[in-house]
């Protein structure tokens, strides 16, 4: 296909309306935050001025901040301001919102890079692995522990392994995963190690459960009789013929997932004092930070929506009965 | 003002008030970094965890906001003179202050030899400016109130060593009242919080709020130059687990001010060390004297007959304070003249004579301090005994310190000690700041104004008597008792001071030393 064709086929098309409707949820995302830190009681001002606060000095920092200005003009400018690529300054200590927010982004992805490069694949081969002993002691023994981790909230995994290898019985880890400010964690990679294992652990049982359902139907599927009988050697079986038939449910579990962890580290990031967006996020939030909430809130947004795009279309491309064409259109 | 720095949201942070306190008792140090316990060593870097700061983060010499701050600015900056352990104000750049006989004219003079971190030596006019800075008109801060009737346009200076202050009314207490550690240290003329530059024995050396910030030793502190090489202040810590855990783990070595049911655990012995601070701190009950059911004295007496005060301690603050007898300033007056004890049947009789019988009210609390919310239930629960129901209703540290703050009818704060008359300044008078049982009695006022004009120490020592006659008898505080601060430090951390109202003592990293 010609790169002129794949601009007007019905794909791009689709991908140009789901990014509409994405740019849609993200404007109403932030127009949602900017009236939900007005109902929070207090304000900036507040925050920086704490129990030194007095009517003089508070009306004073007040106009500073233009914290007089009605809502819809504040969030008009910061709105202006984004157009024009400024994300302005703390309103708490009016240090540049890039110069605080930088290095959390960095700081989160590579958390979220590393759980899904070792997480995903790990859990995806032992669904297979799984779907091919079913019903064999290891499947069983596989599915009880995903069983019971898939019960534990992730906080409590967080605190476990903390005790374990970090505090209580062995010394091996950084309970906390510590960075001199502005630092990439890639510093002291040591660091990693809890919160990633934490995160692996917390979406491998949805992972493993979905491949290996999905698996184990297609295994048991007709035409994969009909490819024993014919005697297909097994490797041949399992990655050529079933696999491909079980990926694409497990593709929008794997971009749930990611969404997942774009927005919900806020926990672990917590747990272990992270330097990730997910604590700067609780930070402004505490502060009444109004344009760092509001890019952190952009910013986990437009990555939700763009995974969830990605899914679709990576589901579309490896599903032949939805590359027809009129189907999507449907979609 | 010897004020109250407010916490940040989190949990375990306590907030700071300041100023002096005499005749202080020895009870702190216990177990941990005794000075002298060895040879100090030079160098090293002391990793310091302290909850509740974030972006509102200051360096700002006289207007702190987080508990951080306070360990910061305490660092980097020296007020005129300041409290120790055991209660008595020392001088620290200030060689003298003395009076005329009214009080109503101070001449300072500064001790010789003091530079500020950027080698410019202090100098009259540095005092005059920080002064001026505190109490601007358009925008005073924390030290203003306490600063009482200090005439802001009346410096003169004598020479480049000595300040000569006049005030509006007499203000004998002017040289306690400087001794504010945390919110009147010298700042260089001209000063920028952005260029935070002080005589301190630490300089800066970065800082990032909420994270976290590291101070240098300044060898050309005036007095004894520091052992330690570095300072880092870490304040990035999401909860107390999460410190706690770092401590346990070698990333920091000191937990300041932590939670106390951590420290109590730890008090058992265990590779961790405590330290507890003197119990100074104070976490009243406040009654408004100007509304129903409070504005009658004996609803108010019945209250302070219902708690069960060695419970409160026993409970909200494992078993860290001293029973308080609603008299502030403990070491100020004649405290012991002023005792406390449960009596229910009085209580109820009291109550029945002010046709408050089965009376209802609700008490608004907030985590603000170590053990506020527990304390208020056990006292609803202990008021049940009178047939007083309590409703105990939480809100947020936000809502708490918000619009209402203040104006709660029934609620609780917290405080560090102040000398008695700051504390009278802070929050007892019609035009205190922090007046929040909404005391205004012309009687008391005039009491005070007569003790602030009485020079004589003993003689001003019996007008505070007078006063606090007075708070025991018709107040508005029911103060259950007196807390303590505790630090948790690792092994190799020596020579922390006792200290009298912080934690760490006093944040005095300069007596503090790694092995």
């Amino acid at each position: 296909m010609r790169a002129s064709a794949l601009l007007h086929s019905p794909l791009a098309a689709l991908i140009g309306r789901r990014l509409a409707l994405g740019l849609l949820t993200i404007f109403l995302v932030t127009v949602l935050v900017f009236v939900a830190t007005e109902v929070l009681p207090g304000d900036a001002a507040r925050a920086v001025l704490g129990r030194g606060a007095n009517a003089t000095r508070l009306a004073a920092l007040r106009e500073e901040l233009h914290l007089n200005a009605p809502v819809t003009v504040r969030y008009a400018r910061w709105l202006e301001d984004l157009a024009t690529a400024r994300l302005g300054h703390s309103l708490v200590n009016g240090r540049p919102v890039s110069v605080l927010i930088g290095p959390r982004v960095v700081n989160s992805s590579i958390l979220l890079a590393v759980t899904g490069l070792i997480g995903i694949p790990l859990a995806i081969l032992a669904g297979i692995a799984a779907a091919l002993w079913h019903g064999r002691r290891a499947d069983r023994y596989l599915s009880i522990v995903t069983l019971a981790l898939a019960g534990l909230p992730e906080f409590v995994v967080g605190i476990g392994l903390i005790a374990v290898f970090a505090t209580l019985v062995f010394h091996w880890l950084p309970p906390v995963s510590m960075v001199a400010p502005g630092a990439s964690v890639l510093t002291k990679p040591e660091i990693l190690v809890l919160p990633v294992t934490t995160l692996v652990l917390v979406i491998f049982p949805y992972l493993f459960r979905m491949t290996r359902a999905t698996m184990i139907g297609v295994l048991q599927s007709e035409y994969m009789e009909m490819a024993v009988l014919k005697g297909l050697p097994r490797w041949r079986l399992v990655f050529v013929h079933a696999l491909p038939n079980a990926i694409p449910p497990t593709i929008q579990v794997v971009a749930l997932t990611f969404a997942y962890l774009a927005g919900g580290t806020v926990m672990i990031e917590y747990l272990f004092g992270y330097a990730g967006l997910g604590q700067g996020l609780m930070e402004a939030i505490k502060a009444r930070d109004i344009p760092i909430i509001q890019v952190i809130v952009l910013l986990l947004a437009t990555v939700y929506v763009l995974l969830n795009v990605a899914a679709d279309v990576v589901t579309i491309l490896t599903t032949p009965r939805l590359r027809g064409g009129r189907t999507w259109q449907a979609m | 003002m010897h004020g109250i720095t407010r916490r940040g949201v989190l949990a375990g942070a306590v907030a700071l008030g300041l100023g002096g306190a005499f005749g202080c008792t020895g009870r702190g140090g216990a177990a941990a970094g005794v000075p002298g316990s060895g040879r100090p060593t030079h160098g090293g870097n002391l990793r310091v965890a302290i909850l509740g700061g974030g972006s509102a983060d200051t360096l700002d010499a006289n207007s702190n906001v987080t508990q951080p701050d306070a360990a910061r600015v305490l660092s980097l900056y020296e007020p005129l003179r300041r409290v120790r352990h055991g209660g008595h104000v020392e001088n620290l750049l200030a060689e003298s202050m003395e009076s005329n006989a009214q009080g109503t004219l101070w001449t300072i003079r500064l001790r010789r030899g003091v530079t500020f971190h950027n080698g410019k030596p202090l100098r009259a006019e540095d005092v005059a400016y920080t002064f001026r800075r505190v109490t601007n008109p358009q925008a005073p801060l924390l030290g203003a109130p306490e600063l009482g009737p200090l005439d802001r346009d009346s410096f003169k200076i004598l020479d480049d060593l000595t300040l000569q202050v006049a005030m509006h009314a007499p203000f004998a207490i002017f040289d306690e009242a400087v001794a504010d550690n945390i919110n009147l240290g010298i700042v260089p003329l001209g000063y920028d919080p952005r260029m935070p530059i002080g005589t301190g024995p630490f300089k800066y050396e970065s800082f990032t709020p909420g994270e976290q910030s590291v101070f240098a030793r300044h060898d050309g502190y005036w007095g004894k130059v520091a052992h330690l090489d570095k300072v880092t202040i870490i304040d990035s810590f999401a909860s107390d687990t999460a410190a706690y855990n770092a401590l346990q783990g070698g990333q920091i070595d000191v937990f300041s001010a932590a939670p106390l049911t951590i420290a109590r655990v730890m008090r058992a012995g265990g590779p961790i060390k405590v330290h507890v601070s003197e119990a100074t701190q104070w976490t009243p009950f406040t009654m408004r004297v100007d509304q129903p059911p409070f504005d009658h004295p004996d609803v108010r007496k019945a209250f302070r007959l219902l708690v069960d005060r060695e419970q409160i301690i026993k409970i909200a603050l494992n078993g860290f304070g001293v029973p308080g007898n609603d008299v502030f300033s403990r070491f100020d007056g004649a405290p012991q003249e002023f005792v406390r004890t449960r009596d229910i049947e009085q209580a109820r009789w009291l109550l029945k004579r002010a046709g408050h019988e089965n009376l209802t009210v609700e008490l608004t609390t907030a985590d603000i301090a170590n053990g506020v919310i527990q304390s208020a239930q056990i006292f609803a629960r202990q008021a049940r005994d009178a047939g007083v129901t309590v409703r105990v209703r939480q809100v947020t540290p936000d809502v708490f310190f918000g619009e209402q703050f203040l104006s709660w009818p029934f609620a609780q704060d917290f405080w560090t000690l102040n000398p008695y008359l700051t504390q009278v300044a802070l929050s007892l008078l019609p035009n205190s700041p922090y007046n929040e049982t909404h005391w205004r009695d012309p009687a008391y006022a005039a009491l005070v104004n007569e003790a602030l004009a009485t020079l004589d120490p003993t003689k001003r020592a019996m007008r505070v008597r007078e006063l606090q006659t007075l708070d025991f008898e018709r107040g508005g505080y029911i103060i259950p008792s007196h807390n303590q601060i505790v630090d948790l430090l690792a092994q190799n951390v020596h020579g922390v001071s006792p200290g009298t109202f912080l934690a760490l003592g006093d944040y005095d990293f300069a007596n503090i030393w790694l092995s």
